[in-house]
Protein backbone atom coordinates (compact mmCIF):
# COMPACT_ATOMS: atom_id res chain seq x y z
CA UNK A 1 0.00 0.00 0.00
CA UNK A 2 1.59 3.19 -0.81
CA UNK A 3 1.08 6.10 1.18
CA UNK A 4 -0.06 8.82 -0.36
CA UNK A 5 -0.06 12.70 0.62
CA UNK A 6 -1.92 15.44 -1.00
CA UNK A 7 0.00 18.85 0.30
CA UNK A 8 -2.88 22.22 0.04
CA UNK A 9 -1.37 25.10 -1.01
CA UNK A 10 -1.02 26.26 2.40
CA UNK A 11 1.23 23.35 3.63
CA UNK A 12 3.85 24.22 0.65
CA UNK A 13 4.07 27.54 1.71
CA UNK A 14 4.46 26.80 5.47
CA UNK A 15 7.15 24.08 4.50
CA UNK A 16 9.15 26.39 2.01
CA UNK A 17 9.16 29.54 4.80
CA UNK A 18 9.80 26.86 7.68
CA UNK A 19 13.02 25.30 5.46
CA UNK A 20 14.51 29.16 4.90
CA UNK A 21 13.62 29.98 8.31
CA UNK A 22 15.41 27.04 9.58
CA UNK A 23 18.30 27.51 7.35
CA UNK A 24 18.99 30.53 8.80
CA UNK A 25 18.30 29.66 12.52
CA UNK A 26 20.85 27.07 12.38
CA UNK A 27 23.31 29.36 10.12
CA UNK A 28 22.89 32.22 13.46
CA UNK A 29 23.32 29.60 15.90
CA UNK A 30 27.21 29.35 14.90
CA UNK A 31 27.69 33.04 15.14
CA UNK A 32 29.24 34.32 18.95
CA UNK A 33 27.21 36.04 21.39
CA UNK A 34 28.07 38.16 23.90
CA UNK A 35 25.50 36.58 26.82
CA UNK A 36 23.13 34.32 26.88
CA UNK A 37 20.23 35.10 24.98
CA UNK A 38 21.53 37.92 22.64
CA UNK A 39 20.45 36.94 19.28
CA UNK A 40 20.04 38.50 16.06
CA UNK A 41 16.42 36.55 15.52
CA UNK A 42 17.12 36.48 11.67
CA UNK A 43 15.02 34.12 11.15
CA UNK A 44 11.96 36.12 12.34
CA UNK A 45 12.24 38.01 9.06
CA UNK A 46 10.53 34.89 7.56
CA UNK A 47 7.76 34.79 10.19
CA UNK A 48 6.97 38.41 9.30
CA UNK A 49 7.28 37.92 5.45
CA UNK A 50 5.05 34.93 5.43
CA UNK A 51 2.66 36.82 7.37
CA UNK A 52 2.42 39.84 5.30
CA UNK A 53 2.20 37.80 2.38
CA UNK A 54 -0.12 34.54 3.82
CA UNK A 55 -1.69 35.78 6.64
CA UNK A 56 -1.10 34.63 10.69
CA UNK A 57 -1.78 31.00 10.51
CA UNK A 58 0.95 30.51 8.07
CA UNK A 59 3.10 32.84 10.30
CA UNK A 60 2.17 31.28 13.61
CA UNK A 61 2.94 27.55 11.91
CA UNK A 62 6.37 28.83 10.26
CA UNK A 63 7.58 30.61 13.54
CA UNK A 64 6.74 27.50 15.97
CA UNK A 65 7.91 24.97 13.64
CA UNK A 66 11.23 26.68 12.97
CA UNK A 67 11.53 26.25 16.50
CA UNK A 68 11.31 23.11 17.13
CA UNK A 69 13.03 22.07 14.28
CA UNK A 70 15.47 24.34 15.08
CA UNK A 71 16.44 22.80 18.16
CA UNK A 72 16.27 19.30 16.90
CA UNK A 73 18.59 19.86 14.46
CA UNK A 74 21.24 21.87 16.69
CA UNK A 75 20.85 19.55 19.77
CA UNK A 76 18.78 21.67 22.19
CA UNK A 77 15.50 20.16 22.36
CA UNK A 78 13.84 19.78 25.25
CA UNK A 79 17.10 21.62 26.64
CA UNK A 80 16.46 25.15 28.86
CA UNK A 81 17.84 26.84 25.99
CA UNK A 82 14.33 24.86 23.88
CA UNK A 83 12.54 26.14 26.87
CA UNK A 84 13.08 29.77 26.41
CA UNK A 85 13.16 29.52 22.49
CA UNK A 86 9.92 27.90 22.46
CA UNK A 87 8.37 30.52 25.47
CA UNK A 88 9.42 33.55 23.04
CA UNK A 89 8.06 32.31 19.89
CA UNK A 90 4.51 31.77 21.73
CA UNK A 91 4.61 35.40 23.19
CA UNK A 92 5.89 36.83 19.79
CA UNK A 93 2.70 34.59 18.01
CA UNK A 94 0.10 35.55 20.68
CA UNK A 95 1.66 39.48 20.52
CA UNK A 96 1.21 38.93 16.22
CA UNK A 97 -2.29 37.52 17.13
CA UNK A 98 -3.31 40.74 19.16
CA UNK A 99 -2.23 42.82 16.40
CA UNK A 100 -4.23 41.04 13.72
CA UNK A 101 -7.55 42.09 15.51
CA UNK A 102 -6.66 45.40 15.96
CA UNK A 103 -5.87 46.07 12.41
CA UNK A 104 -7.11 49.51 12.60
CA UNK A 105 -3.76 50.37 13.98
CA UNK A 106 -2.42 50.23 10.97
CA UNK A 107 1.23 48.92 11.60
CA UNK A 108 3.49 48.24 9.12
CA UNK A 109 5.87 45.24 9.56
CA UNK A 110 8.78 47.39 11.13
CA UNK A 111 6.28 48.37 14.40
CA UNK A 112 4.81 44.61 14.12
CA UNK A 113 8.61 43.36 14.60
CA UNK A 114 9.13 45.87 17.86
CA UNK A 115 6.11 44.65 18.84
CA UNK A 116 7.09 40.61 18.76
CA UNK A 117 10.65 40.77 19.44
CA UNK A 118 9.95 43.08 22.72
CA UNK A 119 7.13 40.17 23.30
CA UNK A 120 9.67 37.28 22.70
CA UNK A 121 11.91 38.77 25.60
CA UNK A 122 10.01 39.70 27.81
CA UNK A 123 8.56 35.83 27.96
CA UNK A 124 11.91 34.79 28.06
CA UNK A 125 12.71 36.98 30.63
CA UNK A 126 9.61 35.80 32.66
CA UNK A 127 10.54 31.75 32.43
CA UNK A 128 14.54 32.68 33.48
CA UNK A 129 13.47 34.52 36.72
CA UNK A 130 10.42 32.46 36.97
CA UNK A 131 11.99 29.29 36.92
CA UNK A 132 16.47 29.22 35.92
CA UNK A 133 17.16 32.11 37.78
CA UNK A 134 14.86 33.90 40.15
CA UNK A 135 17.31 36.04 41.79
CA UNK A 136 15.81 39.67 42.31
CA UNK A 137 19.48 41.17 40.23
CA UNK A 138 18.10 39.42 37.66
CA UNK A 139 15.59 42.59 37.28
CA UNK A 140 18.72 44.94 36.98
CA UNK A 141 19.40 43.18 33.45
CA UNK A 142 15.94 43.47 32.03
CA UNK A 143 16.34 47.17 30.62
CA UNK A 144 19.27 45.88 28.60
CA UNK A 145 17.84 42.95 27.14
CA UNK A 146 14.63 45.03 26.34
CA UNK A 147 16.76 47.65 24.60
CA UNK A 148 18.51 44.38 22.73
CA UNK A 149 15.91 43.38 21.71
CA UNK A 150 14.17 46.62 20.82
CA UNK A 151 17.08 47.39 18.66
CA UNK A 152 16.92 43.92 17.12
CA UNK A 153 13.61 44.26 16.28
CA UNK A 154 13.70 47.42 14.57
CA UNK A 155 16.53 46.07 12.49
CA UNK A 156 14.66 42.94 11.17
CA UNK A 157 11.32 45.16 10.56
CA UNK A 158 13.46 47.26 8.32
CA UNK A 159 14.72 44.22 6.48
CA UNK A 160 11.02 42.29 6.37
CA UNK A 161 9.63 45.62 5.22
CA UNK A 162 12.34 45.79 2.52
CA UNK A 163 12.24 42.66 1.32
CA UNK A 164 8.31 42.34 1.42
CA UNK A 165 8.66 45.59 -1.04
CA UNK A 166 10.38 43.62 -3.27
CA UNK A 167 8.27 40.73 -3.34
CA UNK A 168 5.40 42.59 -3.91
CA UNK A 169 7.15 44.59 -6.54
CA UNK A 170 8.08 41.40 -8.47
CA UNK A 171 5.10 39.05 -7.95
CA UNK B 1 14.40 54.00 4.88
CA UNK B 2 11.10 51.64 5.28
CA UNK B 3 8.18 53.96 5.08
CA UNK B 4 6.80 54.23 8.86
CA UNK B 5 3.24 54.81 9.61
CA UNK B 6 1.96 56.87 12.58
CA UNK B 7 1.49 53.57 14.84
CA UNK B 8 4.99 52.62 14.39
CA UNK B 9 6.34 55.70 15.60
CA UNK B 10 4.41 55.91 18.60
CA UNK B 11 5.08 52.08 19.12
CA UNK B 12 8.86 53.04 19.13
CA UNK B 13 8.31 55.65 21.12
CA UNK B 14 6.81 54.13 23.95
CA UNK B 15 8.79 51.44 23.64
CA UNK B 16 11.75 53.78 24.43
CA UNK B 17 10.48 55.80 26.95
CA UNK B 18 9.39 52.59 28.63
CA UNK B 19 12.95 51.42 28.89
CA UNK B 20 14.23 54.22 29.62
CA UNK B 21 12.00 54.00 32.70
CA UNK B 22 13.45 50.63 33.54
CA UNK B 23 16.62 51.64 33.75
CA UNK B 24 16.43 54.68 35.46
CA UNK B 25 13.74 52.97 38.04
CA UNK B 26 16.04 49.91 38.97
CA UNK B 27 18.96 51.68 38.93
CA UNK B 28 17.45 53.06 42.73
CA UNK B 29 17.12 50.98 45.56
CA UNK B 30 13.85 49.42 45.94
CA UNK B 31 11.67 48.79 49.51
CA UNK B 32 12.91 46.09 50.37
CA UNK B 33 16.46 47.37 50.88
CA UNK B 34 15.53 49.44 53.36
CA UNK B 35 16.34 47.52 56.18
CA UNK B 36 19.17 45.62 57.15
CA UNK B 37 19.85 42.71 60.18
CA UNK B 38 23.18 43.16 62.26
CA UNK B 39 24.41 40.27 63.82
CA UNK B 40 27.15 40.42 66.29
CA UNK B 41 28.31 36.68 66.87
CA UNK B 42 25.93 35.26 65.46
CA UNK B 43 23.44 36.33 66.76
CA UNK B 44 20.65 39.06 65.09
CA UNK B 45 21.73 42.17 67.49
CA UNK B 46 19.92 45.31 65.50
CA UNK B 47 17.85 46.22 62.78
CA UNK B 48 18.76 49.21 61.00
CA UNK B 49 17.09 51.57 58.54
CA UNK B 50 18.97 52.73 55.75
CA UNK B 51 17.24 55.83 55.19
CA UNK B 52 18.71 57.35 58.44
CA UNK B 53 22.05 58.57 57.92
CA UNK B 54 24.68 58.05 60.82
CA UNK B 55 27.77 56.16 61.38
CA UNK B 56 27.04 53.15 63.99
CA UNK B 57 29.90 51.92 66.08
CA UNK B 58 29.43 48.19 66.87
CA UNK B 59 31.53 46.29 69.94
CA UNK B 60 32.78 42.96 68.40
CA UNK B 61 35.34 40.26 69.44
CA UNK B 62 38.22 42.15 68.82
CA UNK B 63 37.17 45.88 68.89
CA UNK B 64 35.01 47.75 67.61
CA UNK B 65 33.99 47.93 64.24
CA UNK B 66 32.07 51.46 62.33
CA UNK B 67 29.63 51.25 59.93
CA UNK B 68 28.87 54.12 57.76
CA UNK B 69 24.76 54.22 56.60
CA UNK B 70 24.58 57.10 53.65
CA UNK B 71 22.23 57.44 50.91
CA UNK B 72 20.17 54.45 51.67
CA UNK B 73 23.57 52.10 51.86
CA UNK B 74 25.69 50.61 54.43
CA UNK B 75 29.36 49.74 54.34
CA UNK B 76 32.41 49.21 57.18
CA UNK B 77 34.61 52.01 57.21
CA UNK B 78 36.72 51.05 59.99
CA UNK B 79 37.45 47.27 62.03
CA UNK B 80 40.05 45.85 64.04
CA UNK B 81 40.65 43.05 61.71
CA UNK B 82 44.10 42.50 59.74
CA UNK B 83 43.09 42.14 56.47
CA UNK B 84 40.51 44.48 55.93
CA UNK B 85 37.63 42.90 53.85
CA UNK B 86 35.19 43.80 55.20
CA UNK B 87 36.38 47.56 54.50
CA UNK B 88 37.18 46.42 51.02
CA UNK B 89 34.02 44.66 50.06
CA UNK B 90 32.55 48.25 50.08
CA UNK B 91 28.46 48.88 49.82
CA UNK B 92 26.15 46.18 51.29
CA UNK B 93 24.00 45.49 47.49
CA UNK B 94 22.01 42.65 46.53
CA UNK B 95 24.82 40.97 44.84
CA UNK B 96 26.64 40.38 47.26
CA UNK B 97 23.84 40.27 49.96
CA UNK B 98 26.21 40.33 52.86
CA UNK B 99 29.02 42.31 54.24
CA UNK B 100 30.84 40.91 57.43
CA UNK B 101 34.32 41.09 59.60
CA UNK B 102 34.37 37.19 60.55
CA UNK B 103 37.41 38.06 63.04
CA UNK B 104 35.67 40.59 64.64
CA UNK B 105 32.37 38.21 64.47
CA UNK B 106 30.06 41.31 62.87
CA UNK B 107 27.67 40.74 59.53
CA UNK B 108 25.38 42.76 57.80
CA UNK B 109 22.36 41.33 55.73
CA UNK B 110 19.30 42.53 53.96
CA UNK B 111 16.02 42.11 56.65
CA UNK B 112 13.73 41.10 53.33
CA UNK B 113 15.12 37.42 52.67
CA UNK B 114 15.84 36.58 49.23
CA UNK B 115 14.22 33.60 47.10
CA UNK B 116 15.21 30.43 48.26
CA UNK B 117 17.59 29.97 45.30
CA UNK B 118 20.33 31.76 43.37
CA UNK B 119 19.64 30.01 40.32
CA UNK B 120 18.75 26.43 39.18
CA UNK B 121 21.02 23.98 37.31
CA UNK B 122 19.26 21.12 35.02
Amino acid sequence: MQLRLNPSVKDCQIAALTALAIGIHVLESVLPSPMPGIKPGFANIVTLIAFASYGFEVAAWVSLLRVLVGSLIIGTFLSPTFVLSFSGAVASILMLWVITKWQWLNLSLFGIALLMAMAHMLAQFVVVYWIFIPHSVMLNILPVMLLIAMIFGVLNGIIAQKVNEKLKATC
Amino acid sequence: MAKLTTADKIVFFVAFCGIAVLFSYLGSSATSDRFVNVKVAGEDRYIVDLHEEKTLILAGELGDSQLQIQQGKIRFIHSPCNTQYCVRSGWLNQTMGLIACLPNKISVHFSEPSNLYDAINF
